[in-house]
């Protein structure tokens, strides 16, 4: 296994756990708040959690990185391509995610969901952006 | 990478004629152990450049190691 896939792997279980209670909190008992304790809310849970995968993901690479020390600074253009087609997919995805959100902000929809939908695809795009790189490395492996 | 490619090579063959192993042919072609994996497979094209230095590590011609059907 590479280190790049390796580096994939753990983003997308760090991204899976972190935002999983995200929204398991914001759709779940804070949705169902009044305005502003739930705006408030779910901005301090937002903070925490995009603190929790900064220094979740830079610990973990940092471990994996004195684990695999020579392989942390290899890349070849193996890695190069599969790269620029995990992320070309996953520009799809927030494209996509931001346009939905455009849609509800012209819709005057609440900006508690337009900021759910706005972070559901960033999310989503980098989890599939990692699901992708693991994937093309297994068919290529 | 993922089509599958009609290009095939005597990678194998030749790296161990040579008593080569992948890590030791990816470390002076420049690229890691999975990537020489993945070309001796055939799941991955190399580019020119690569193709060109393993033909090289070896002293054969490219054809010498890649092959395309007429």
């Amino acid at each position: 296994m590479t280190f790049p896939e390796k580096s994939a792997l753990t983003i997308t279980a760090i991204l899976l756990a972190v935002f999983g209670w995200y929204f398991w909190l914001v759709l779940g008992p804070i949705a169902g708040a009044s305005s502003p304790a739930r705006d408030f809310a779910y901005t301090a849970v937002m903070g925490v959690a995009l603190a929790a995968v900064t220094v979740l993901a830079t610990v973990s690479h940092i471990i994996l990185a004195i684990v695999f020390h020579r392989q942390a600074n290899v890349r070849d253009e193996r890695d190069r391509l599969i790269n620029l087609r995990s992320t070309r997919i996953a520009c799809y995805l927030l494209v996509t995610g931001v346009f939905a959100g455009l849609g509800l902000a012209v819709a005057r929809a609440d900006r508690f969901w337009i900021a759910q939908v706005l972070v559901a695809s960033l999310v989503l795009a980098s989890v599939v952006e990692s699901a992708v790189k693991v994937a093309l490395y297994r068919r290529s492996a | 990478m993922g089509k599958p490619t009609l290009v095939t090579n005597r990678i194998t063959e030749l790296r161990t004629a040579a008593s080569m192993s992948q890590g030791e042919l990816g470390d002076q072609v420049g690229v890691t152990r999975q990537t020489v994996n993945a070309i001796e497979r055939g799941r991955y094209s190399p580019s020119l450049e690569v193709a060109f230095k393993i033909a090289r590590v070896f002293g054969v011609p490219l054809e010498g190691v890649f092959q395309y059907p007429d």
